[in-house]
Order: structure tokens, then C-alpha cells, then sequence
């Protein structure tokens, strides 16, 4: 079914030039998304999830380049697109949500000025229709009074409403794909479970695929269908929700899960954190490039990079534990 | 709290009210009620976790405590002393605080020696050179720093270091009380882990004792014995950890603990959720009575009148409800 596929990321690989030479923030990774489908992107600062999904609308960083890899959306390869073309889709086909609203709004200009904005550029309707969308996106994004506050400033938004405002805004023009980078880092629990539960509706309701970019295994456990974890830009295991939580491969997700304290469990448990520190992205060892923090690292890890190994059903791990585990049993 | 003994408390505060001043208009100056008539204690030993969402006056109470901040009215009881009256430069002898920011609460232009070096100084800790050296290299050791990097600045240091170094500069002056004032939010869940660890071997090993202010409440719940929900300056709910998780009193309490996503996908789905309308109130208008009347799904007439007192609903279980 190659047309249920909407994204499918190949090789993509992005690198910085620094002072300390090549940094290289993706290395090839890829994957595949189908419309409606959630996936999260887990990692801690610095592997390289947000740098790979702002990719998507060509929004690397100054210094960022794509360097090779291709990211096929509907078929259609954004990498090699002019800047007009990339315009043609972003804010339209795709949305894209931040951690601080702030960088999304401007504060010069009131809620529906902004909103308007892309609805003018990539919709064809007229003025009153315009103002009909933009109240029906600010009811749907659950701000009440939408009339009133549409006029506002989004200083005169709380952050909980700054976000909703965002959403709405990347909602405009009901893009395929939603981009969400850290969209409830910045906000308290109760705000945050709101926001969740407000992707979750707007998701079922528009059949929109959602990258949620996210450090919180909780947040992913919630709303993903999929999930990838990244470490120093790669790729290291993937699959759906149940088999990373429960049938994970890789030493560097089970060390994210056993890090992380258990709000349901009574007895006290020890938490396990992973050792040492996340790797100098410009010094990269050879091999693994967890195997200087893993607790089961073997010879073959610190010299060999290990192959992206397929564990059948979707599931994906970079380790060489599998495919030692398998050779000795053959043996 | 008639059962409590009173040599087993090291900390108590008594309606303890920490007010900022803010003008409105030209003329107009109004209080903003940061901290509110919130009295509790801390036994020996103890770590109490306080959580609440941001505004709720959390970290103002943790600075309070200190008087990092001044205080408008109450008491700060403090191994049976009223700090309040007393000097304080004698106190941060035994009260430390660790602040959220590592990247903002060391001056990166100072090396790690000479940041654990700087409560030493202030309150006369060493006896000459080598006894210095050895203290600030045995502090370094504690808190997992390896003493090699002795003259290294402190902006060289990646963020779970660099909270590493500020607690270091805590027990510098060899306290028993220290304040943590969300000490592992800004690092990531692999680097939390190690310090969470760290702070429960420093407190076994030292008898200290912690107040832990976060909003994580996974994390809370891990580290604390107790547990203290504030809401808009008040505390509305204390008690034992386990209670607190199984048997919330208080309707604030019972939404915070369903809004906290799950990291198991089973778990989550079997979890009913109750998802809490609209945000919090603000501080410079906050409404009459019960302070969470406005999104409280139980709110009743009673509650826009009469401000709830926190009570002893159950033995060593405080809530500040009307309908409980």
C-alpha cells in the first residue's frame, strides 16, 4: 500500500560545520510515516531529534546542511526543492509546533493577523471566510470567546493559550503532517494533559500524521504510535509503542526506562541511571557509539559499528547483542 | 499534630506569609500573595517534596525558608530557634539551597575550586592552604567529580556537572538542612537518574535533611517521604507519599496525580483521566474563599465564602477542603 505512506525519510543525514571541525547532527537515518499515525522521537539533548524533523520544512540551523539522503513526502523529495516550492508546503501541507510559542508568534502583531497570514497565502478564500476559519481554529483549539480574543496580542495569551494559539496557526490550512517539537516541555501537567488530549481529538478528526518531538517517555507512552529512539544521530531502535516499552533490544532504551522513576510502583525501587555522560558529537568513538556507556558492551561494539538489525513486525535495533546472541545459538 | 515529638522536628514554619508588592496604575500598589498562610514541619532526617504548578509559590516558600527572601509575617522555627530574630549568616551554616539553573547559578568565569571555595571563605571553614585544597578535593569526590578537573571553569562542565559542583558548594559548609529547588529539571533523564542517586547516598551517609521542590511528581514521589500540593500560595494538601498517591483528598491533588503522563502504554490506557479546565488564576486577583473553587468540578456555595483551613482529616493526612 505505497500510498498510505506520506513520509518517507531515507538516509537523511545533516551535519554542522563547527570550529572543532564536522559535526555530524543526523546520521543517516530512516524511516516511514503513514497518514493519521503518531510517532514520537525520543533522545536526550543533542542526538539529534529536533535538527532531523526541522529538516523536514528545510529549517536547519545557520551552519546546517543536509548532506545526503532523501525525504520523500507524498512522493515528492524536499531536499532537492527551491525555496518556493518548500513555501508551497510549509504552514500548509505541514505545520510545525514549538517548545516556546514565542518563536512562532510574533508579538508585534494581534492572534488573528497571524493566523491569517498563511490562510492568505495558501487558501483562496475571501476576507469573510478567512475570519469564519479563524474562529472555527480558535474553537477547535479550545480558546473560548474566539471574537474577542483573536484581536488580542499573544502577550495577552498564558502560555497554556500561547500554545493553543500556535496549534491553531499551524492548523490553518489543515496540513497532512504536524510537526510538534517539545510542544508541552515548557508547560505544568495539568496544561500539558490538556494540550495532549487537544492533538489526540485534532488528530482523529483530520487524519493528520503528528511527529511529536519529546525527551518525556510518558508523553510518548500516551499519544504514539510509533516510536524512534535516537542517540548521538542515529537511529538505534525503532518500533511501535508496545514493542520499545515492553520488548526493547537496545541497552540505551532500556537504560532510558529504567532511569526514569515510576510514579505508579509503591515499593522504592532504585533508580538505574545510565553511566557517564552523552558523547562530544565532534569526537564520535568508533564502533557503538553508546558502547563507552554500555553496561553489556562486548570487543565488536568499540570497533565495528553495529547493523541496523531488523527484529521482524517493524522493529528495528543497532546493537550487536542480537546478532551475537543469534550467531551463538546457530553455533 | 498533637502526636508529634517536638525533638524529632528540625524545621517548622507557622503561617508563614511572603508577600511581593506590586504597583498597579500610578497609585495603586497591590500584594501579590506568593506564599499564604502555609504552616507544616520537617523531621529530622526527612525529605518533604513540594509540588505544585508554576506560580503556586513553591519556590518563594523554598527561598523563604532561608530568608533569601523576606518574609511578611510568621515563623520559621528552626532546631527550636525563631529565625526570624535570629542571625542569619550563623544559619546558612546549616541551610544550603541548590537552585534549578546550573547553567545560571555558577559564575562560568570562576573554576570549580574556587566556587566550592567561596562558602569556606565566608564563614572561615579551613586552617590553612592544604587543609582548603583537601576540603574542596574531598567535596569534589563526594558529589562524583573527579578532583583532576580541580582548576577547570566551571563553563567547561556539561549541565549534570555542572549540578554536581553546586551541590558540592552546599555541603561545603556542612550543612543539615538543604533546600533543592528543582534540581534535575533541566537535565536530561539518563544525567537525573545519577543525581537523584547522589542525593539519596549524600543524605543517608550526612543524616540530612531535604526540602525538594519540583513539579515532576514522579520524581517527587521517588525521593520524598512526605509530600506538600500547593496551589495559588496555599498549601492545600500533606501527607506520607504512598497516602498521597493512593488516596487523594483534596480535587486539586486528585487531577494533578491524573494529568501525569504514564510511562507504560498499559498503564496509561487503563487509567481513567480527569482532565482539569482552564488555568490558573491570577495571583494578583485570586478568587474569594477556596482558591481552587474556580476549576473545581465539587465546588459548592461555601467554598467562594470561607477560605478552607488545612486539617488533620485523617492521622498524619492534611487537606484544605470543604467537601472532604
Amino acid at each position: 500500500m505505497p500510498e498510505e505512506i506520506l513520509l518517507d525519510v531515507r538516509d537523511l543525514e545533516v551535519s554542522f560545520a563547527t570550529k572543532e571541525g564536522e559535526l555530524q547532527a543526523v546520521r543517516k537515518i530512516s524511516y516511514t510515516l503513514k497518514r493519521g499515525e503518531v510517532l514520537g522521537i525520543v533522545g536526550e539533548s543533542g542526538s539529534g531529534k529536533s535538527v532531523s524533523a526541522h529538516c523536514l520544512l528545510k529549517l536547519t540551523p545557520p551552519g546546517g546542511e543536509v548532506k545526503g539522503g532523501q525525504i520523500l513526502f507524498e512522493g515528492r523529495d524536499i531536499v532537492k526543492m527551491s525555496k518556493k516550492e518548500i513555501q508551497r508546503i510549509r504552514g500548509n501541507e505541514i505545520g510545525i509546533i514549538f517548545q516556546d510559542p514565542m518563536t512562532s508568534l510574533d508579538p508585534l502583531f494581534t492572534v488573528e493577523y497571524q493566523i491569517n497570514e498563511s490562510l492568505r497565502k495558501h487558501s483562496s478564500l475571501n476576507r469573510k471566510g478567512r475570519v469564519a476559519r479563524i474562529i472555527e481554529l480558535l474553537e477547535l483549539v479550545g480558546i473560548n470567546n474566539p471574537e474577542k480574543r483573536m484581536k488580542q496580542y499573544p502577550h495577552e495569551f498564558s502560555g497554556g493559550m500561547r500554545q493553543r494559539a500556535m496549534i491553531a496557526m499551524a492548523l490553518a490550512c489543515s496540513p497532512k503532517l504536524l510537526i510538534a517539537d517539545e510542544p508541552t516541555t515548557a508547560l505544568d501537567v495539568t496544561i500539558q494533559a490538556q494540550i495532549i488530549e487537544l492533538l489526540r481529538e485534532l488528530k482523529d478528526k483530520l487524519n493528520m500524521a503528528i511527529i511529536f518531538i519529546t525527551h518525556d517517555l510518558g508523553v510518548v507512552s500516551d499519544i504514539c504510535d510509533k516510536i524512534i529512539v535516537m542517540y548521538a544521530g542515529q537511529i538505534i531502535e525503532s518500533g511501535k509503542k508496545r514493542q520499545i516499552f515492553y520488548h526493547y533490544e537496545h541497552p540505551y532504551t532500556e537504560g532510558l526506562l529504567m532511569s526514569i522513576p515510576k510514579i505508579e510502583t509503591d515499593e522504592y525501587e532504585r533508580l538505574v541511571p545510565i553511566k557517564g555522560n552523552p558523547p562530544d558529537m565532534t569526537r564520535l568513538p568508533a564502533g557503538c557509539p553508546f558502547a563507552p556507556r554500555c553496561g553489556h558492551a562486548m570487543q565488536i561494539c568499540v570497533q565495528q559499528e553495529p547493523p541496523c538489525l531488523d527484529l521482524g513486525d517493524g522493529h528495528t535495533a543497532a546493537c550487536w547483542l542480537p546478532v551475537m546472541a543469534a550467531k551463538n545459538q546457530e553455533g | 499534630m498533637g502526636e508529634v515529638n517536638k525533638a524529632e522536628i528540625l524545621l517548622e514554619v507557622k503561617n508563614l506569609k511572603t508577600y511581593y508588592p506590586v504597583r498597579q496604575g500610578f497609585f495603586k500598589k497591590v500584594n501579590v500573595k506568593a506564599v499564604d498562610d502555609v504552616s507544616f514541619f520537617i523531621r529530622k532526617g526527612e525529605t518533604l517534596g513540594l509540588v505544585g504548578e508554576s506560580g503556586c509559590g513553591k519556590t518563594t516558600l523554598g527561598r523563604t525558608i532561608l530568608r533569601i527572601i523576606e518574609p511578611t509575617a510568621g515563623e520559621i522555627i528552626y532546631e527550636g530557634k525563631n529565625l526570624l530574630k535570629e542571625n542569619m549568616h550563623e544559619y546558612h551554616k546549616k541551610m544550603q539551597i541548590v537552585f534549578q539553573d546550573p547553567y545560571a547559578s555558577l559564575d562560568p568565569r570562576m573554576t570549580v575550586a574556587s566556587i566550592i571555595r567561596e562558602p569556606l571563605d565566608i564563614h572561615k571553614l579551613y586552617t590553612d592552604k592544604k587543609d582548603c585544597h583537601d576540603k574542596i578535593t574531598g567535596l569534589m569526590e563526594q558529589v562524583g567529580l573527579n578532583p583532576a578537573l580541580y582548576n577547570r571553569y566551571a563553563h567547561e562542565f556539561s549541565g549534570g556537572q555542572r549540578q554536581r559542583i553546586a551541590i558540592a558548594r552546599a555541603l561545603a559548609v556542612n550543612p543539615n538542612f538543604i533546600v533543592y529547588d528543582e534540581p534535575v529539571s533541566a537535565l536530561d533523564v539518563s544525567i537525573q537518574a545519577q543525581i537523584i542517586n547522589m542525593l539519596e547516598d549524600l543524605q543517608k551517609e550526612k543524616k540530612l535533611t531535604y526540602l525538594f521542590i519540583a513539579h515532576d511528581l514522579a520524581i517527587v514521589r521517588h525521593i520524598s517521604d512526605r509530600i506538600g500540593v500547593m496551589y495559588l500560595g496555599h498549601l492545600v494538601e500533606l501527607t506520607q507519599s504512598n497516602e498521597l498517591y493512593h488516596n487523594p483528598l483534596h480535587p486539586y491533588t486528585q487531577m494533578l496525580l491524573s494529568a501525569v503522563p504514564i510511562a507504560d502504554p498499559d498503564e496509561s490506557e487503563k487509567r481513567k483521566r480527569i482532565i482539569l479546565e482552564g488555568e490558573i488564576p491570577s495571583p494578583l486577583n485570586p478568587p474569594s474563599g477556596c482558591p481552587f473553587r474556580t476549576r473545581c468540578p465539587k465546588a459548592q456555595a461555601v467554598c467562594s465564602e470561607v477560605m478552607p483551613e488545612l486539617l488533620e482529616k485523617t492521622p498524619g493526612h492534611f487537606a484544605a477542603c470543604h467537601e472532604t
